[in-house]
């Protein structure tokens, strides 16, 4: 399933901890606050957990959604592209 | 996803769960666990920190080095559970009807794949090249005709040795075959194996492509929790996985045989040896070939999946095999 995470968190030092967390559960940015990618439904269930752990008890706030293939064909990206991070060393 | 590292001076390390590989102090990429199913080391003189070892084993990713040939020198992994029992059948399996029925239905399925590579060779040269379309037909069927012989093959009379050969003379008529094709594009004095070391592209090509092959299925076989020393239709020997060799064997055309034929009609094997040797950029370029077939999906007994899960359940449905839980079915495509 596709996921995407999107988040606004005022505190340097915990947005940086989400957007490892996020990186290490095989998600890519595609925008300064916003990481997406097709991963598992256990893994997005803990990565939910981990965030979930995160943001406890703060005025920040995260949203994860969950997009279907068929919706997400419907996917359009306008302007110029998110650098992507595709190495030749991943085959 | 393979992450393969064939560049000096590259150095893996981790930070915070993601594997990051860099070259003096520059970040070269960032990869979460999750995505890498086997670090591959194709190169000298890359190092790994041992924080990274550490990581990798927690999340069961091997890393595989290869020597410049190509041979598969070791495998570092999180040790797997013990699997006393199976071990035990295994060696019991290795004399009797159980294994001998295993030993013949890696011969089919070798077989098997050679008439299928033929056919579609065939097939592909019907308008351009009629001749040479025939000749492939006909090699098919002879082959087909071995596969029928080893059908009937009894274990009492001899039947390894009778195993044995009919299994080189379904390669001298396959390889035949190979030779007649490929000579149009490429000089192939057919096949050669590597102690008799060829000079060709296409032999060292596939001698690379092979030994790459047998690290993939070593990573499997052991993972099933087999003893990759104990084979059944190759003998034991203490220098050469016997088992992996056997499970090789219905993997072999489809997965290298084709890639390399396929480079070969695509002329990208001008060039690739030098000094007798692969080019660093042309080992990259097979083993990029190879992965991509590995990752292509194919049906094979009703399930769609990539080769290299259908290598893995295929070693696994050898250990349900040796257990007496389920019959053995040769990878056939």
């Amino acid at each position: 399933m596709f996921t995407l995470v999107i988040y606004d968190i005022s505190d340097d030092d915990l947005r940086a901890r989400v957007a490892q967390a996020c990186k290490r559960f095989g998600l890519v940015r595609v925008q300064r606050s916003a990481f997406s990618g097709r991963i598992p439904s256990s893994l997005r269930r803990e990565l939910i957990s981990v965030l979930s752990k995160m943001v406890e008890g703060t005025e920040d706030n995260i949203q994860v959604y969950v997009v279907c293939e068929p919706d997400m064909s419907l996917r359009v990206e306008l302007g110029k592209p998110f650098k992507g991070e595709e190495s030749d060393m991943l085959v | 996803m393979r992450l393969v590292v064939n560049e000096p001076g590259l150095f893996l390390g981790t930070r915070g769960g993601v594997i990051t590989v860099s070259k003096r102090r520059e970040k070269r990429l960032e990869v979460p666990v999750a995505k890498v199913d086997m670090v591959v080391v194709l190169t000298r003189g890359a190092s790994f920190s041992s924080a990274l070892v550490r990581l990798l084993s927690k999340h069961n990713v091997p890393i595989v080095f290869y020597s410049p040939l190509g041979l598969p020198l070791s495998v570092c992994r999180g040790l797997t559970a013990g699997s006393v029992a199976l071990r035990k059948r295994q060696y019991e399996a290795q004399s009797g009807e159980t294994g001998f029925m295993l030993a013949k239905l890696f011969a089919e399925g070798k077989m098997l794949n050679q008439t299928s590579l033929l056919y579609s060779m065939a097939r592909n040269r019907e308008v351009s090249d009629q001749p040479l379309a025939k000749h492939l037909h006909e090699a098919c069927r002879l082959v087909r005709d071995v596969v029928r012989r080893v059908r009937e093959v009894g274990l009492d009379n001899g039947g390894r040795e009778e195993l044995v050969r009919l299994e080189a003379e379904a390669a001298k008529i396959y390889w035949d075959g190979v030779k007649q094709a490929l000579s149009k594009v490429i000089e192939f004095p057919g096949r050669r194996k590597r102690f008799e070391n060829p000079s060709d592209p296409v032999n060292i090509s596939l001698n690379y492509l092979y030994s790459v092959l047998a690290g993939e299925c070593l990573v499997d076989v052991e993972a099933c929790g087999l003893d990759p020393y104990a084979g059944f239709l190759h003998a034991d020997s203490p220098r050469r996985p016997a088992l992996v060799m056997d499970l090789m064997e219905e993997f072999r055309q489809q997965v290298v045989d084709r890639v390399v034929f396929r480079l070969a009609f695509e002329r990208k094997l001008d060039g690739v040896v030098e000094a007798g040797r692969l080019k660093r950029e042309a080992r990259m370029m097979l083993y990029r070939a190879f992965a991509e077939r590995l990752n292509t999906s194919v049906t094979f007994l009703n399930r769609s999946l990539a080769i290299s899960e259908h290598m893995l359940l295929q070693a696994r449905r050898v250990a349900e095999h040796i257990m007496g839980r389920c019959e053995y079915t040769p990878f056939v495509l």
